[in-house]
């Protein structure tokens, strides 16, 4: 399962070093975050490093509707990218011929850089599949391969397929959508899929027994359907999603790149302080600050990945990391958790992803000291209810059997 | 009152291109006649339409079998691959025999036997290979079918004829109760009956409005079940003492036996893609033909 960095503000060295490190496999750049020039010299590099290295863009189309007010954080959408992003309303996307154009105007733009494959924008679904914006979603997805096919280009092309966590939990819904969309006449090679909450602090919005479900069967239904699946901003689900038939998951530095969410580009009052660094622990299946790290490292010394990146946190430097470089350390761990959890064969993998669970609960078990909230095990419970929920939904062996 | 055909010279007075009619089968409303026509062998079809004046259900229904002869006839003439039935030389007429009304056409003669006999005549457990053949002309058929917007909506053992031609091996029959989604649905009341045989019956077709959403994936559970059935000797999900109520349950809510259970000889991969086919969730049905073709071809 490949693992991409997921771009956003403030990038720095963050990339090149994880590239040189090997501990991830491309980048989706994100366009509010980087000016067209520096775009394109950055593709240029990267496609010099390696050809191998996937080369993603999302557009960024699902924030369109914010782009009207003029306090939303745009960043360089409106002015660098308005070839294929101008603001639109609802009413103006209920016109077929308007999806079509824009699907063309962002097909084209990324046609024309030296990108690897090809994400088509959309709009995000915000309460229910029974919406407007479902109608409007939908209709993005049934015209992304036929008006990329206008271009005769040979790449990859992704459908977007951007929920609101709140219109996943009827299932129902889900379900009948899902028949839907695996059945176009002209089917895209694949999909990114974004599933948006609330807020990117808002941990239980994703760590939600019927939100991981609804994940899960998402990618294993497309992937039954011979889609490749891209997870955008999945961050310690990757391995989950890989199990359920993923392909690809994606994370960034910043907390607002490991959970996908609109508020990113909503007008907010600036200012707070800057997070305090953490340490992914793979068997924890979460992140503890620096500080519980020093504190737990000898006694409970298995909190440790044993990966290169722990070297970042050095014991002598009272485990706090350098902050510009903090997620190399998530890179690394996350694409352990996908090596050592993800083989292709799903009931294994699924069981794997099981055991990994358990194991996290015993290990919290055996912590000693009070840990912080985002540190704690609240997310263990949903993890292993969200996986007997998927397999119900996707009627497949139990993997606790 | 049971169908009773009529006379075999009453029929050749109405389509005087027949020469020679032996009586093969009959149900409900419809004969089936293995006709000498010229030089050719064919199968000709005789079916009886309800008079139109009984009453307004009989009207209905005199209408929907109209339509579904009609639509039969159009579907196969529009369909041209090998692994589905062909039509004959006698089109699709309207006559009236001792006052009955009837249509009569004919379609191709097959040699062969469909897999219902074939199943309840105690045969040898098919190969692997003979599985994939028969999957694969069924998928073919699905492919074809859906290429004109029909679902065919009552795949089974009975209505798949076995060959002995290496490359015809596997034919399907009956268009009877196809769908399309591109006409007027033709089943009169539709919420209080169900048209295809509930032994094999997808899940979605025993749902409210399923009509709006129908497609060539229910197809496929039923291509599966034929291919289990006949795989195993046995139904994936009902059993011989079942009642309709009790078989429509367990569709709706069994999980289908996995085929390798049954038959712990066929591959994993084979059996895999059966017991897929058999998920009561469409969206859970591989649905891209092609690949499940050439995995089928591929793997084995």
């Amino acid at each position: 399962m490949k693992l991409f960095a997921q771009h956003g503000a403030s990038e720095g060295e963050k990339i090149t070093e994880a590239i040189n490190r090997g501990v991830i496999d491309g980048v989706i750049y994100s366009p509010r975050d980087v000016a067209l020039p520096n775009l394109t010299a950055k593709l240029k590099a990267l496609a010099s490093t390696s050809r191998k290295l996937s080369r993603l863009f999302d557009p960024q189309y699902y924030a369109i509707f914010l782009t009207s007010n003029s306090d939303a954080r745009t960043g360089y959408l409106l002015e660098d990218y308005a070839e294929y992003l101008q603001p639109r309303r609802r009413g103006q996307l209920e016109r077929e011929k308007q999806v079509q154009e824009d699907l063309k105007a962002a097909l084209k733009f990324q046609v024309d850089l030296d990108f690897s494959g090809i994400i088509a924008p959309n709009i995000l679904i915000p309460r229910s599949f029974d919406s407007v914006e479902a109608v409007i979603s939908k209709n993005f997805i049934r015209q992304t391969a036929a008006q990329f096919s206008k271009f005769k280009d040979k790449r990859p092309v992704y459908a977007t397929l951007a929920i609101a966590r709140d219109a996943l939990n009827d299932k129902q819904e889900l379900i009948e959508f899902l028949n839907e969309v695996t059945l176009l006449d002209e089917p895209p090679s694949g999909f990114y899929v974004l599933i948006a909450a609330r807020s990117s602090e808002a941990r239980s919005d994703i760590y939600n027994a019927d939100i991981i479900a609804a994940w899960m069967l998402i990618n294993h239904t497309l992937k039954l359907n011979g889609f490749d699946v891209i997870n955008g901003y999945s961050d310690i689900l990757t391995p989950f999603l890989g199990a359920a038939g993923g392909g690809a998951g994606g994370l960034g530095w910043w907390t607002n790149l490991r959970s996908f969410s609109l508020d990113r580009f909503a007008p907010s009052p600036s200012g707070g302080r800057l997070p305090i660094q953490r340490y992914l622990s793979t068997r924890l299946m979460n992140r503890i600050t620096y500080y519980e790290l020093d504190a737990l490292r000898k006694l409970v010394p298995k909190v440790l990945n044993g990966l290169t990146s722990d070297s970042l946190y050095d014991a002598a430097k009272g485990s706090e990391p350098p902050r510009n470089i903090e997620v190399i350390q998530s890179w690394e761990a996350v694409g352990d958790l996908n090596s050592s959890l993800v083989s292709g064969e799903q009931l294994q993998d699924l069981k794997k992803c099981r055991s990994a669970v358990e194991e996290a609960v015993e290990t919290y078990e055996n912590i000693p000291i009070q840990l912080d909230t985002k540190s704690n095990k609240d997310h263990l419970l949903p993890l292993l209810e969200g996986m007997t929920l998927f397999e119900k939904l996707a009627e497949i062996q139990s993997s606790s059997e | 009152m049971p169908f009773v055909p009529p006379s075999e010279e009453l029929i050749r007075q109405q389509f005087p291109r027949i020469e020679k009619l032996t009586l093969l089968d009959k149900g409900g409303f419809k004969a089936v006649y293995r006709a000498e026509i010229g030089k050719k062998i064919e199968a000709f079809k005789l079916v009886q339409i309800p008079r139109a004046e009984s009453s307004n259900d009989v009207e209905a229904f005199r209408r929907e079998m109209v339509g579904r002869v009609r639509r039969e006839v159009e579907a196969l003439g529009k369909c041209s691959v090998p692994e589905i039935v062909k039509l004959g030389g006698i089109k699709a007429t309207d006559v009236q025999i001792d006052g009955f009304d009837y249509v009569g056409y004919s379609e191709e003669f097959l040699e062969g036997k469909d897999l219902w006999k074939l199943l309840t005549s105690g045969m040898q457990k098919p190969s692997e290979k003979e599985l994939r053949s028969l999957f694969v002309s069924l998928l073919k058929s699905i492919k074809e079918l859906w290429g004109h917007g029909y679902v065919h909506r009552d795949i089974k053992p009975l209505n798949v004829m076995k060959l002995e031609s290496k490359d015809r091996s596997f034919v399907l029959l009956d268009l009877g109760i196809a769908y399309s989604i591109r006409e007027t649905a033709l089943t009169f009341n539709p919420a209080e009956r169900i048209v295809a045989t509930y032994r094999y019956l997808a899940p979605e077709m025993m749902t409210f409005g399923f009509r709006e959403s129908l497609d060539y994936r229910t197809d496929l559970y039923t291509a599966a079940m034929t291919v289990f059935e006949y795989g195993a000797q046995q139904h994936p999900l009902a059993e011989d003492r079942d009642d309709m109520m009790r078989t429509i349950s367990r569709a709706l809510h069994q999980p289908s036996k996995p085929l390798r259970k049954l038959r712990p000889d066929l591959s994993p991969n084979f059996c895999y893609i059966v017991d897929q086919m058999l998920k009561k969730k469409p969206a859970l049905r591989p649905s891209n033909l092609d690949t499940l073709i050439s995995r089928l071809r591929s793997d084995s």
